[in-house]
């Protein structure tokens, strides 16, 4: 008898490890069955997959995904916190089921999103480099999944099959029953998700810090500095990592959150004064390496960010302060490139923690708070 | 208490003064009718297209004072667009609802914060509400399918949404020809601008503006040449639009412009009062900006301004010592006639332009090497082929053979009198580089220039291009394929069956 029961545990982490995680991780199809309960996680952190090649897929694409942000971090076998952290995304993606908002599977749903909080919660933060790059790997791909929703016409009825693949019984004498398919993509970013769902999936964010820093620019949860997110940026390779990450998805893209999240940090209190002192360096940071790499289009970047959310405030505001705080930074307009370079300079230090660079990035942040709402013409800030 | 979709609303009938939605009354014509109309799009797109379509007939200035812009939230969080106006009449408020119908948008009528549908053909008098909704939100909206509550997120300025706005191109053949055009010239380009213009005779005045250093990284502010030119030919505008650096624009009312062949998607004039007086605004379509030129100089005159450079040149030498070769008495003419001769080597081939598309279809069958031999030139009225091989492979066109390196006569004729190539040539005043062509009937030679002949295979290749194939960019880590999300069958029963959803108890 627990033989059987075995035997079926051993099956569902089958199919859990490689019809979810690896697709999930990979690419490809991602089987999303009935929601991981509690009773069988355990299970899940000692169980080993049946399929040895897919451990290893699994590994190679953790890999891959992971040299992509830090070349130095090399993701291990699945830990049991990635294990729970996968349950919990198999959870979350779970009630993205369309069916579920139908009458009767509001427990169904309800009892997904406890489960996914529930594994979440159990789930050790990530410590170090190495283990927010392992976690990174398991919760990023779930910003690249889509529901493929088909809709199948016969000669008299018409089928629905959202995020599922019509049988095919129905696809007999396509030519006789006149059997026509229409397909639509909905991306992650466009999926429903309720009050709650969002909840846990602000929560999943919070223990995948990187992928939190990583991901400005995504569409669900709106991106929020909390202080785990500082704690992670304080590695020096991290914020290398992800400065670079913001660089190349363009400031017209990130700056816009970016911007609206320190301003919410700033004046909603989230952040202690630490973090948020380091903040304003790690925009600085930010703000230089675009002027290194481009300095003639950093202008433009900064405007377009403002284009698409009305929230140029931020980065405008900085640099205007950063001549009115300190004109050493930043000398008279125009820059000559020579002055420019000086600049660079002076400010690569913004990010060290020596106590002089505090002492003005202290001063910056009180003039920021005092005068920094977003909405604040240049003119009245620089003047 | 809530209602079935089809009884939110009530018809108004004639003479009805009492309504429960607050700020409505009457109009003269009997239409329910508050002090504003609410217009709501659920997108900005249709926004702009219902600035466009009510920007043709009708003018914007009139409820410019009191257009706001909204974009509002649901309770549900989704995000619609909300455009406000003082209703001055039922007649501005029929044509903004007629537009806003033709867009997949609803008008509504109302003063404060409750907003009823506008009339329609269903209730021409209008709509009342059968409940209010209570409280929630900064506006109501009453429809007969549905009434919500919105938050507003964020006004937008119309000045903004118009300046963002990209124009677009036009066919050059819609284009009217402008009488006065706005020429904006890059600082290098200004002088020459400025020479042309005077010596093509055209009235113009120039001003020399300066652009604003858009951020601190910028260079400080640019300066910029703007011309203002009057009844300009077609020919000059055609050319200064194909030239880099200059832009040309059509001022459509004082102080706003749009770039020549560009249309903006709003009727710019009837939005006049947008544009600062002492501004002006240059649409520019190419680079898809709105050139903002402040504190503008005077326009001066360009004639002026432009320093001549008179030459009162000097009195030509007497050139004619020799008798022109008409009133010469030993001068001949040189005349083709045909001969018996066999056909000696034919080296070209003029085929005329009306036999291009067969010529065109040769090309493909051509060999290699016999493609490669030929250099072809391509005129107004015939394609003349040249090969040092012989052009036999064509069977097209007028053979000709070489008389001497650069004169060709047809196949079967010959020269009267039959003078040297070189005495020939020098008659002709050949210089190098020049090929002659005698064709029968013609009155004088062709003179072909050698360098606009061009091999015949790179000639022909006028479709090939390139697609440029940039290098991978650096790895965002989705390198493998896309991960679609397929779910089970949810059942009945969604937790039915799902092991461990009951926890094992604890033993001690």
């Amino acid at each position: 008898m627990a033989d059987k029961k075995l035997s079926a545990l051993q099956g569902l982490f089958d199919r859990f490890f490689s019809g979810f995680m690896v697709p999930l991780v990979r690419g490809g199809k991602v089987e999303i069955g009935a929601p991981i309960a509690p009773g069988v996680i355990s299970y899940f952190e000692e169980a080993v997959p049946s399929n040895g090649a897919d451990a290893a897929e699994l590994l190679a694409a953790r890999q891959a995904i992971a040299a992509d942000v830090l070349a130095e971090a090399v993701p291990a076998a699945p830990s049991s916190d990635d294990i729970r952290v996968a349950a919990a995304v198999h959870n979350i993606l779970y009630r993205t089921h369309p069916d579920l908002e139908r009458l009767g599977a509001g427990r169904a749903r309800r009892r997904a999103a406890e489960w996914a909080r529930r594994f979440l919660e159990e789930a050790r933060e990530p410590e170090g480099r190495n283990e927010l790059v392992e976690r990174h790997s398991i919760v990023w791909p779930l910003f690249r999944t889509s529901r493929v929703d088909t809709v199948l016409y016969n000669w008299s009825y018409r089928y629905r099959f959202y995020g599922r693949e019509p049988p095919s019984r129905f696809l007999y004498w396509p030519t006789v029953r006149r059997i026509r398919q229409e397909h639509a993509e909905t991306p992650f970013g466009e999926l429903r998700f309720d009050e709650e769902g969002l909840a846990v999936l602000s929560f999943l964010m919070r223990r995948s810090a990187l992928t939190s820093l990583l991901t400005p620019a995504r569409a669900l949860p709106p991106f929020i500095w909390d202080h785990d997110m500082v704690v992670a940026l304080r590695d020096h390779a991290v914020c290398r990592a992800v400065t670079y990450a913001h660089v190349e998805q363009g400031l017209a893209r990130t700056g816009g959150p970016l911007g609206f999240a320190f301003d919410q940090a700033a004046s909603a209190g989230g952040l202690v004064a630490e973090d948020l002192r380091f903040l304003v360096c790690f925009y600085y940071n930010l703000l230089l390496t675009l002027a290194v790499g481009d300095p003639h289009g950093l202008a433009k970047q900064i405007e377009s960010a403002g284009r698409q959310t009305a929230n140029r405030t931020l980065f405008a505001l900085q640099l205007a302060m950063l001549q009115r705080v300190d004109p050493g930074w930043a000398p008279a307009l125009p820059l000559a490139e020579s002055e420019r370079a000086a600049v660079v300079v002076a400010l690569a230090g913004a990010v060290g923690t020596d106590g002089e660079t505090l002492g003005r990035a202290d001063a910056l942040v009180a003039e920021l708070l005092a005068a920094g709402r977003q909405g604040l013409p240049m003119a009245a800030v620089a003047g | 208490m809530s209602y079935p979709p089809g009884l939110l609303l009530e018809r108004v009938v004639l003479n009805q003064n009492r309504f429960r939605i607050p700020g409505v009354a009457p109009d003269p014509r009997g239409a329910v009718l508050g002090q504003r109309g609410a217009l709501l799009f659920p997108s900005i797109d249709r926004v702009v297209g219902f600035f466009r379509v009510y920007s043709d007939e009708n003018s914007i200035d009139d409820l410019l004072s009191s257009l706001s812009i909204r974009k509002v939230r649901t309770s549900l969080g989704t995000h619609e667009f909300v455009v406000w106006f003082n209703s001055t009449s039922s007649y501005v408020m029929d044509k903004a609802a007629a537009i806003t119908k033709l867009l997949g948008g609803f008008a509504f009528t109302g003063t404060s914060r409750h907003f009823v549908k506008y009339r329609d053909a269903a209730s021409p008098l209008g709509y009342d509400v059968a409940e209010l909704e209570p409280e929630g939100g900064d506006i109501a909206l009453y429809h007969d399918t549905f009434r919500q509550v919105y938050w507003t997120e964020r006004e937008i300025e119309f000045g903004d949404l118009l300046f963002r706005l990209s124009p677009h191109r036009v066919p050059k053949s819609t284009v009217r020809m402008p009488e006065t055009v706005l020429v904006l010239a890059r600082p290098g380009l200004g002088p020459f601008t400025q020479g042309y213009l005077v010596r093509s005779r055209v009235t113009a005045e120039v001003a020399l503006v300066e652009r604003p250093a858009a951020s601190a990284f910028d260079e400080g502010p640019e300066r910029l040449f703007l011309f203002r030119a009057h009844e300009v030919p077609e020919r000059i505008i055609d050319l200064l639009c194909a030239t880099p650096g200059l832009e040309v624009f059509d001022p459509l009312g004082d102080n706003f412009g749009v770039e020549l062949c560009f249309r903006h998607p709003i009727n710019l004039e009837s939005c006049a009062s947008v544009f600062a007086s002492d501004r002006l605004y240059l649409f520019a379509g190419r680079r898809d900006r709105v050139e903002i030129l402040e504190n503008l100089p005077p326009f001066t005159d360009l004639r002026r301004i432009t320093r001549l450079q008179v030459d009162l040149g000097r009195a030509d030498p007497a050139r004619l010592k020799a008798l022109p070769p008409r009133s010469d008495p030993v001068g001949l003419k040189v005349r083709l006639v045909t001969t018996t001769a066999p056909w000696k080597h034919v080296t070209a081939t003029v085929v005329p332009i009306a036999q291009a598309e067969w010529l065109r279809k040769m090309i493909y069958v051509l060999p290699p090497r016999v493609l490669s031999s030929f250099r072809v030139f391509v005129g107004e009225e015939r394609i003349v082929l040249v090969s040092q091989e012989g052009v036999e492979s064509v069977p097209l066109g007028t053979y000709y053979y070489p008389f001497g390196s650069q004169i060709f006569l047809p196949a079967g004729y010959t020269l009267l009198p039959a003078a040297s190539p070189q005495v020939l040539l020098d008659a002709l005043g050949g210089s190098p580089g020049t090929l002659f062509f005698f064709e029968p009937g013609g009155q004088a030679p062709l003179a072909l220039r050698e360098p606009d002949f061009a091999p015949l295979a790179r000639r022909s290749l006028l479709d090939v291009a390139s697609v440029p194939s940039p290098a991978a960019a650096r790895s965002t880590g989705d390198t493998s394929g896309p991960r679609h999300l397929v779910h089970d069958s949810l059942g009945l029963f969604p937790l039915w069956g799902v092991p461990g959803k009951k926890l094992p108890k604890k033993t001690e």
